[in-house]
């Protein structure tokens, strides 16, 4: 070996013996048996318990019974981990303690027609309170999707719950409920039906087989949706309020009410029963009213229709019976059906019509009973203007004359009569 | 070895093999050499940031001698579990601005003798919230935030059966979609500039709701309490509530209030009374449906307005005003159960009734003294349709039937061409 050849050799070798310390990691291992440097399962756990403090709904934490999947019979905060798959014969979850939260965490609990007459979520027990269900699905229940009712648990919410095709109710509630933010569609039943003093708050229901939100006396229900449900759209009891809401495409009516009850800044459009019933003593206040396929507003006795629109219902744009108020409302095109339809009709006494304009209706001032005052109203191109039956009070009807053009700042007048009561045919 | 002499295609071979031997070397280089700066750390999500907030327990928030947990520092708290009250404490006290506490769902239960479930303990603090859970049983109030100087939200709570107040906060405060009942004082209670929105206040000791000046309430229930469902101080707007069934009125304001949209059902008093004090103004009743209450439906004082509102089956008048008001537009029926009750009842002076109706009272029109305007009102099927004393500008018409109409054109004026008259009919 030449002192070249040498050279080579020991370069080689500090080469190789250079890069052997460049790769990773010592080749002494640790002291003591090998064992794995990650997190236990257990570990894990316990770091999750710590954060979630919730208990969630399982067979460990929330066993079932012989009529439930799940079973939550003690007060405190419960979440769903997965969605839920009913069986025959037994509720999702089963609620027997008052001072429940259930969030669903945005699962869906389903069920099936054949389960029988089984809840999503059920309440069993009688006099309980304070409980909250939020954020989660139902779907295919065999009764309600949420019930809360049969029992009538009180004080309650359901927020953010949306309930499809129940073979009960959508959503059911006991007395003094919070139901806000939710859907329901497709139950056989109604899609929110609540006990007295509830208030119902940006729910939209649809296609529901009785009602899309029914709700006991005293209550408020606003901006809230109801569409092509079976009877009413939204129907409400003594003493509540229906404010800001829709009703569209309901076989029955669109928003009916019982007695004292105000409604206002609603619209009902195309209800194949009455846009809005009334009974006796509420306001209905600045509503439209259009395409119904019976009246427009139905009221009965003293009640006030003031300010609203209707349009193109096939009976009557405004009906009344006895001692209401209808003034300042503008009908047009009302009375499509066949028969004698009015724009507004009065089928009782002690009625006080005025100030309203009539608009190509059937019959435009269609007055059956006397013992009514009529006055200021304006009436044009309906089929028949007036009919109004002997024995009213009212202003002169007057024809008015057409008026000649009008350019600069003043003209005759052109209405026929100055009495200030007076009615105009134009 | 003597490569010289060794044969040339084996010097080839250990040359290829030399270079193969400190390329693979070199291809063993893992990484840079350079380390990143700092100490090593983990790279996994810590408990921190997969739970920011704080949990209320004995070593984060421990109590003292009145209570049993205690939040002394801003941030952001939640529970993990109910909480059972003990004798002499509070549940939660809050003794801090700039808290938000989350209940998490779950149940805080007073025992006797405790005090409050949460309470703010340090006065004048701001931005708190408190929500998502409930309170019952306690012995003091289910929450009691009025120590605080503003900014307080209060949501998703149901408080009750406790033996104050359900919820009492202070100015500016903001309640939503809360329940309160059985409460031993009142269900919600505010103070001034607040907001109640979504709420329901039932079978409390006093009344439901009620607020300090300047505050909003909408779209409330209230109920069965034991007096009034609704009451409001100066300055506040109540629209699209119910009041039904309550001891009280159904709706109790102060002057300078305005109530719209609302329902007032069946209370043991007034459906709804604003009172008013003469040079402060009054208060805006408008579009309400007052049905079957007690006492009168609407009863006014000084300078307020009520319009388009629908009032029957009150057990006295169904709208009472004192003076300077304007009732304007109203249906009046069936306010009668003997008696001398009306329709309208005007007990004070300056006071414009125009264009109302008023059937089925005992009176449907009754003016108690001088210095009233009455026109363009209509009265029908009261036992007196009139009532008004002398010294009002006031022109009642018998209205003349007329005969039947079928067309364009007939009649006459009913009675009277004056563009003010009142009509009987």
């Amino acid at each position: 070996m030449t002192r070249q050849h040498l050279i080579a050799a020991f370069a080689t070798l500090a080469l190789i013996a250079t890069a052997g310390p460049l790769t990773a990691g010592p080749l002494t291992p640790p002291v003591g048996p090998v064992a794995p440097t990650g997190k236990t399962t257990q570990e894990v756990f316990d770091k999750v318990a710590a954060v979630e403090s919730r208990i969630a709904i399982n067979a460990t934490n929330t066993p079932g019974d012989a009529d439930s999947l799940f079973k939550i019979t003690v007060p405190g905060s419960y979440y769903l981990t997965g969605n839920v798959t009913g069986v025959v014969g037994k509720h999702g979850i089963e609620i027997t303690a008052g001072n429940v939260t259930l969030d669903l965490g945005g699962f869906t609990l389903t069920g099936f027609t054949a389960m029988g007459n089984f809840d999503g979520v059920s309440v069993t027990t009688p006099a309980l309170g304070s409980i909250t269900v939020l954020n989660g699905s139902f779907r295919n229940w065999g009764d309600d999707g949420v019930d809360l009712g049969t029992w009538n648990a009180v004080n309650c919410r359901i927020e953010g719950v949306h309930v499809v095709n129940s073979v009960g109710n959508g959503v059911v509630t006991g007395f003094g409920t919070i139901v806000s933010n939710c859907s329901a569609s497709f139950n056989d039943v109604s899609g929110i039906s609540t006990a007295d003093n509830c208030v119902v708050l940006n729910c939209i229901t649809f296609y529901n087989s009785i009602n899309g939100i029914v709700t006991g006396p005293g209550s408020a229900v606003s901006y809230c949706s109801a569409y092509a449900n079976t009877v009413s759209g939204i129907a409400t009891s003594l003493g509540s309020t229906v404010v800001n809401c829709s009703a569209y495409n309901n076989s029955g009516g669109g928003i009916s009410v019982s007695g004292g009850c105000a409604v206002s800044n609603c619209t009902a459009y195309s209800n194949t029963g009455d846009g809005i019933t009334a009974l006796d003593g509420s306001t209905v206040t600045s509503c439209t009213v259009n395409n119904n396929e019976a009246r427009g507003i139905g009221a009965a006795n003293g009640c006030q229709i003031t300010r609203c629109t209707t349009r193109n219902n096939a009976l009557d744009g405004i009906s009344v019976n006895f001692s209401s108020t209808v003034t300042g409302n503008t009908c047009n095109g009302d009375g499509t059906a066949a028969g004698n339809q009015g724009g507004i009709r009065v089928l009782g006494q002690a009625n006080r019509i005025e100030g309203n304009n009539v608009t190509y209706a059937d019959r435009g001032l269609l007055v059956d009973s006397g013992g009514n005052v009529i006055i200021r109203n304006t009436v044009k191109g309906c089929t028949l203007n007036w009919s109004i039956v002997a024995g009213n009070a009212y202003g002169a009807i007057v024809a008015t004359p057409a008026g000649a053009a009008v350019s600069g700042n003043t003209a005759a007048a052109a209405l026929g009569t100055t009495d200030p009561d007076a009615n105009f045919t134009y | 070895m003597n490569l010289k002499d060794t044969n040339p295609r084996v010097k080839t071979v250990f040359s290829l093999s030399t270079l193969a031997l400190i390329l693979t070397a070199a291809a063993l280089y893992a990484g840079p050499l350079n380390p990143p700066v700092g100490p090593v750390a983990s790279t996994h999500k810590t408990l921190t940031e997969v739970e920011p907030r704080i949990a209320i327990n004995a070593t984060n928030t421990p109590g003292d001698a009145d209570s049993l947990f205690k939040i002394g520092a801003p941030g952001s708290y939640y529970l993990t579990g109910n909480i059972q009250g003990v004798s002499g404490k509070h549940g939660i006290e809050i003794a801090g601005g700039g808290v938000s506490l989350d209940l998490n769902g779950f149940d805080m239960v007073g025992a006797p003798g405790s005090l409050d479930g949460i309470r703010l303990t340090l006065s004048g603090q701001t931005n708190l919230t408190v929500r998502n859970g409930s309170l019952r049983l306690w012995r003091g109030c289910g929450i009691d935030l009025s120590a605080s100087a503003g900014n307080v939200s209060i949501h998703d709570i149901n408080a009750d059966s406790n033996t104050l107040d359900g919820i009492r906060v202070s100015d500016g405060a903001s309640v939503v979609r809360c329940t309160a009942s059985y409460n031993g004082a009142g269900g919600l209670r505010m103070s001034n500039g607040g907001q109640a929105e979504g709420c329901i206040a039932s079978w409390n000791g006093t009344e439901g709701i009620r607020t300090g000046d300047g505050c909003t309430v909408s779209n409330c229930s209230a109920f069965q309490n034991a007096s009034d469902g609704l009451r409001v101080e100066i300055g506040c707007t109540v629209s699209n509530c119910s009041a039904s069934n309550n001891t009280g009125n159904g709706i109790n304001t102060a002057y300078g209030c305005t109530v719209s949209n609302c329902a007032a059902f069946g209370n043991a008093n007034n459906g709804i009374l604003c009172f008013g004090f003469f040079g402060n103004g009054g208060c805006t009743v408008a579009h309400c449906t007052v049905y079957s209450n007690t006492g009168s439906g609407i009863d006014v004082n000084f300078g307020s307005t009520v319009n388009d509102c629908t009032v029957r089956h009150n057990i006295l008048d169904g709208i009472r005003c004192g003076s300077q008001c304007t009732i304007r537009g109203n249906t009046c029926t069936n306010n009668y159960t003997g008696g001398t009750n009306a329709g309208i009842h005007a007990i004070g002076n300056d006071n414009r009734i125009e264009g109302n109706s008023c059937t089925g009272a005992a009176r449907g029109i009754d003016v108690d003294l001088a210095g009233n305007i009455i026109i363009r009102n209509t009265c029908s099927g009261n036992t007196t349709n009139w009532d008004v004393v002398a010294g009002n500008v006031c022109l009642v018409v018998q209205g003349v039937t007329g005969a039947a109409i079928l067309g364009n054109t007939g009649g006459v004026a009913p009675g009277s061409t004056d563009p003010n008259a009142n009509f009987s009919y």
